[in-house]
């Protein structure tokens, strides 16, 4: 795993190097907008080599569902992102804390509910007065 | 202006009524979590960073920095009841704190993390006080080179301090480099890696980023591995219960001293903060005392030098921001927003430009440490509750937070996929052993390393001597060659040594 990691880090090295080589470049003397950013991709693309050459180890292995539990928590996350626009914050916050209460958390539907409602409402009042606009989406507020 | 002057100064911005309830807000919600294992104060900065945005500048400053040290104060709790870190820095104190804790004087160890936090945030601010208006002054007559050396030496200094390979900690540097070029080009306005999307014109928001790699990934760490906590220590009962005894201050006082004066120049380190300068005070107090043995199994000094020495950090770390305009740590960084958000670079220029800022910041942060100690020992019984709190409610406070912080900034849902991007990104890179502090110190350096290279080729018409001839930064940039070339030279002596070993041994 850590050494895909290494792997992963040349690619991208190599990849910016690649992309910044379409910026112009100028010269030592008058650099240019591509100066810089070659440079640097050089540079990562050289130490994590390094770090794939001391020929790192693994971490140890995550217990049963670990991984499992860490993607569905992402994935929500990610939707979250797609969804607070078209069905507003007070919504779409709630069903991501319904999930993580009762679905990862196991606790009772009912503190569940509760808790998801009151921690979105209460969020909603506080950012707005504090004059941090959240979207409202399609409930009438 | 002499020292009493400015002193009256400062003090005249931080006693006014609005600056002492945000001194006690950000301090009390420092302590908060620093108490909580997960949450830190890294992440719980970048939230409040957009909603400091309708404050007045000074008061803003005073809150986040109050989170700051407050979260020093804070973390220590939870090492000493529970032996799980509550910040980072408050890693060493776990070991003798719990031992002190599980013998029954939980009390004491809290109430001395408590006292040394106090005299060495103290002592801190004392040196900060005394060593910023010189180093302002003498920063003034910096040019380009000289920028371009103190970051290019910055990020050397972080990605050798407290990595286990410095490899791939200069890895981390660089991609940190490459994500600040993301955007428009700060010399000619030309937009690089932006891939046609139009939120990255602007460049990747520091706050999403921070939110996602310090809070996200908390996140990700906590639901793949569900923190275990060993069986909690008896919270002491009563104000009594934390005074240390006399044989106990004997044996405690010399460790704050030193954790103190140790603490104090670490964190003047870039990248070095808190954890780095507990690490190497308790190593000190364990290598100096008559009895290394106890050390482990419950030593006052062990609870006494690392916190001490976290707290003269955080004062110290302000000294680079404040003189130079370069953040020593994630946190500094942070804070460097804060200013920026405001309309205000910090630098050289600040001191004389904005005086009451400048001491009003300092005096509040006397004013935040004597509140920290009224706050913690009386209230040490509720926040040990505090660190109970299981993951199963955690999750959902952090993820709350990190929503709103990176939604927070512009408005704007793709920042809540940077966000978890970050996040997904920093729990892997933790897990294969990357660490995230020379990401982030390099992002924010990059911009002003790339703008002083470029000024500085142009200026010496594309020679690498103007580098070499100015004497300070000829120094820095020496230091970081050094720092750069000596295991290449160890691991090229080894080979050397190895291949003439070899031989023998073979016939």
């Amino acid at each position: 795993m850590t050494r895909v990691a290494c792997a992963l880090l040349v690619l991208l090295g190599v990849a910016a190097v690649y992309s910044a080589s379409r910026l112009a470049f100028g010269s030592a003397r008058a650099p240019e907008t591509g100066f810089f950013p070659t440079l640097v991709a050089l540079a990562l693309a050289l130490f994590s080599g390094l770090a794939l050459a001391e020929r790192p180890e693994n971490p140890a292995p995550l217990e049963r569902g670990g991984s499992a539990r860490l993607w569905i928590v992402t994935g929500a996350t990610a939707a979250y992102a797609a969804l607070i626009q078209p069905a507003g914050f007070l919504v779409s916050t709630a069903a991501l804390l319904l999930l993580l209460l009762r679905g990862i958390g196991r606790l009772s539907w009912t503190a569940s509910v509760a808790m998801a409602l009151g921690a979105s409402i209460a969020t909603y009042e506080l950012f707005t007065r504090l004059g941090m606009p959240l979207p409202a989406g399609f409930l009438p507020i | 202006m002499g020292v009493w002057e400015s002193l009256a100064l400062g003090f005249s911005v931080s006693l006014t009524p609005a600056n002492l309830a945000y001194c006690f807000a950000g301090v009390l919600l420092g302590t908060l979590v620093g108490v909580l294992p997960g949450l830190g104060s890294a992440a719980t900065i970048a939230l409040l960073l957009p909603v400091t945005y309708k404050m007045p500048p000074t008061s803003a400053l005073i809150m986040l920095a109050g989170i700051w040290y407050g979260s020093m104060y804070g973390g220590s709790t939870t090492s000493i009841l529970l032996r799980v870190p509550g910040e980072s820095a408050s890693v060493m104190t776990c070991i003798d704190g719990f031992e002190m804790a599980r013998r029954g004087r939980a009390g004491a160890a809290l109430g001395i993390a408590a006292f040394g936090s106090f005299i060495a945030g103290t002592l801190g601010l004392v040196g900060l006080m005394l060593l910023a208006p010189p180093l302002a002054e003498f920063a003034l007559d910096f040019g380009p080179p000289e920028y371009f050396a103190l970051t290019a030496l910055g990020l050397t200094l972080v990605s050798f301090l407290g990595t286990s390979s410095a490899p791939k900690a200069l890895a981390m540097a660089a991609l940190g480099l490459l994500l600040g070029t993301v955007g428009l080009d700060p010399v000619r306005s030309e937009a690089r890696f932006t891939f046609g999307v139009l939120s990255l014109q602007s460049g990747i928001d520091l706050i999403p980023m921070v939110m996602g790699l310090f809070g996200f990934s908390q996140v990700l760490h906590l639901v793949a591995r569900p923190l275990v906590a060993e069986a909690a220590a008896q919270a002491p009962r009563g104000f009594l219960a934390l005074l240390p005894n006399r044989q106990e201050w004997r044996a405690a006082a010399p460790a704050i001293g030193r954790g103190s004066v140790v603490g104090f120049l670490v964190g003047l380190l870039p990248g070095a903060g808190g954890t780095i300068s507990s690490f190497v005070a308790y190593a000190i107090e364990k290598r100096l005392s008559r009895h290394p043995e106890r050390f482990g199994r419950g030593a006052i000094e062990g609870v006494a030098a690392p916190e001490s020495a976290n707290n003269s950090a955080t004062a110290s770390g302000f000294i680079p921001l404040l003189t130079l305009g370069l953040p020593a740590n994630v946190v500094m960084a942070l804070m460097l927003g804060a200013f920026m958000l405001h309309g205000i670079t910090p630098g050289p220029t600040l001191l004389a430009q904005k005086p009451d800022m400048f001491w009003g910041l300092i005096t509040s942060m006397f004013v935040g440490n004597v509140m920290l100690l009224v706050l913690n020992l009386p209230l040490i019984g509720v926040f040990a509750k505090v660190t109970r709190m299981p993951a199963a409610y955690l999750v959902p406070v952090i993820v709350l937070a990190c929503l709103v912080g990176a939604y927070g900034v512009n408005n704007n849902a793709f920042d809540i996929l940077v966000m978890v991007g970050f996040g997904v990104f920093g729990y892997y890179a933790e897990r294969t052993g990357f660490s995230l502090a020379p990401l982030v110190l390099a992002f924010v350096l990059g911009p002003l390393m790339e703008t002083s290279l470029r000024q500085s080729l142009i200026l010496s018409q594309g020679g690498f001597d103007i580098f070499v001839t100015r004497p300070i930064s000829v120094v820095l940039l020496g230091i970081a060659v050094l720092m750069l070339v000596t295991p290449v030279l160890r691991w090229m002596g080894r080979r050397y040594v190895a291949s003439r070993i070899a031989p023998k041994t073979g016939s």
